[in-house]
């Protein structure tokens, strides 16, 4: 499993440095903010979203079910970090990487990138499919253009998805243990015509 | 802050304006517009988030949090303060566009016409509020600052048992 990681990993990244406008779009792709950011502007647009109240109630709690079930992504990675620390591939297969990108000093897997933007592409899935699925694909290029970039393995990403799967379910469960108190976070915010 | 975090402030607040315009224009939210066509607002609203974006990756971003860019911390905290400074601006700004908006001489005010949410509109949020616009649809009519006002005459925090002790 650990070899055709490494195999799969070093194919994919064997294409790196070929093409300077691949590399470009890659690098862009794999950015720290493009994917994040285009997530927080589409989770601040639900929060408008909706013909009506009830709708709009429901986005709103499914925003903050997106942000719990990404920070539980977060710590869930800090979490398997402090007891599995994975060399970066850059690190492990010195002088057979192309590394398009900076060097991260954290460990490689899970990919807390994955983790975090699937988990918030899939919570949102869980309310709308259409736009859940255009962000799960959106998260599936940024993982990819990491892997490309030489800062992950496949498995990462693998990993990446396992604990925004956890994460989406743990953050359900908890929305469904919070939602008093989220229904009346709404409820204030409505009476500042915030909600 | 550093140059890094104030360019990602800019993008997250001139972005976020954007959304909020788009996002107001799509869901009728007319109060909430700063240009009066709501077709034009959501042109600039999509242009405003594009732009930003465009902007910001002008430079190269691609930088270590250790070397001057952001840990993910930072990001998140940064974004929410933009975010709100975003939305506190577009409350600001479209209040004052839309000042006459919702006015009780104005032609188009729902005050004007003694018009009311029927008691099981959507925005009630249980029968004791129904008489009381609440939330967002409120700005389908008025502007914010003219909502709040109305708002607060009419005992809108009262209603929602906000402050109650004991």
């Amino acid at each position: 499993m650990a070899d055709a990681d490494k195999a799969l990993f070093l194919w994919i990244n064997s294409f790196a440095g070929e093409s300077p406008l691949f590399d470009a779009a890659a690098v862009w792709l794999a950015s720290d903010y493009l994917t994040p950011v285009s997530f927080g502007f589409i989770l601040l647009g639900l929060w408008f979203a909706g013909s009506d109240a009830a709708a709009r109630m429901r986005w709103q709690i499914g925003v903050f079910a997106a942000l719990t079930a990404m920070a539980l992504a977060n710590l869930f990675v800090t979490a398997i970090n402090a007891v599995y620390a994975r060399p970066r591939p850059f690190d492990a297969l010195d002088g057979s990487v192309t590394t398009l990108f900076y060097k991260p000093d954290d460990p490689s897997f899970p990919s807390n990138a994955a983790a975090a933007t699937f988990a918030i592409a899939i919570a949102v899935w869980t309310l709308d499919r259409r736009l859940g699925a255009a962000m799960l694909a959106a998260a599936a290029i940024y993982s990819a253009a990491r892997v490309y970039v030489g800062v992950h393995y496949p498995t990462d990403i693998l990993g990446g998805v396992a604990v925004a799967l956890v994460a989406v379910f743990a953050a359900h469960r908890l929305r469904d243990l919070l939602r008093p108190a989220l229904t009346a976070v709404i409820r204030a915010a409505r009476a500042v015509y915030l909600a | 802050m550093s140059s890094f975090q104030t360019d990602y402030f800019i993008l997250v607040f001139i972005g976020s304006l954007g959304v909020i315009q788009a996002a107001a224009s799509m869901g009728g939210l007319r109060g909430l517009l700063i240009v009066k066509r709501p077709a034009a607002a959501r042109a600039i609203g999509v242009a405003l988030a594009i732009g930003a974006m465009m902007w910001f990756f002008t430079e190269p971003r691609i930088i270590n949090d250790l070397d001057g860019g952001m840990n993910s911390n930072q990001q998140g905290l940064t974004f929410f303060i933009a975010a709100v400074c975003a939305a506190a601006a577009t409350l600001a700004a479209s209040t004052l566009v839309n000042i006459r908006m919702g006015a009780p001489d104005a032609p188009d005010s729902p005050d004007a016409h003694g018009a009311r949410p029927a008691p099981n509109a959507p925005d009630a949020l249980d029968a004791s509020d129904a008489p009381l616009e609440c939330g967002l649809d409120a700005l389908r009519s008025r502007c914010w600052g003219r909502a709040v006002v109305r708002g607060g005459n009419r005992g809108g925090f009262a209603r929602l048992n906000l402050g109650r002790r004991g």
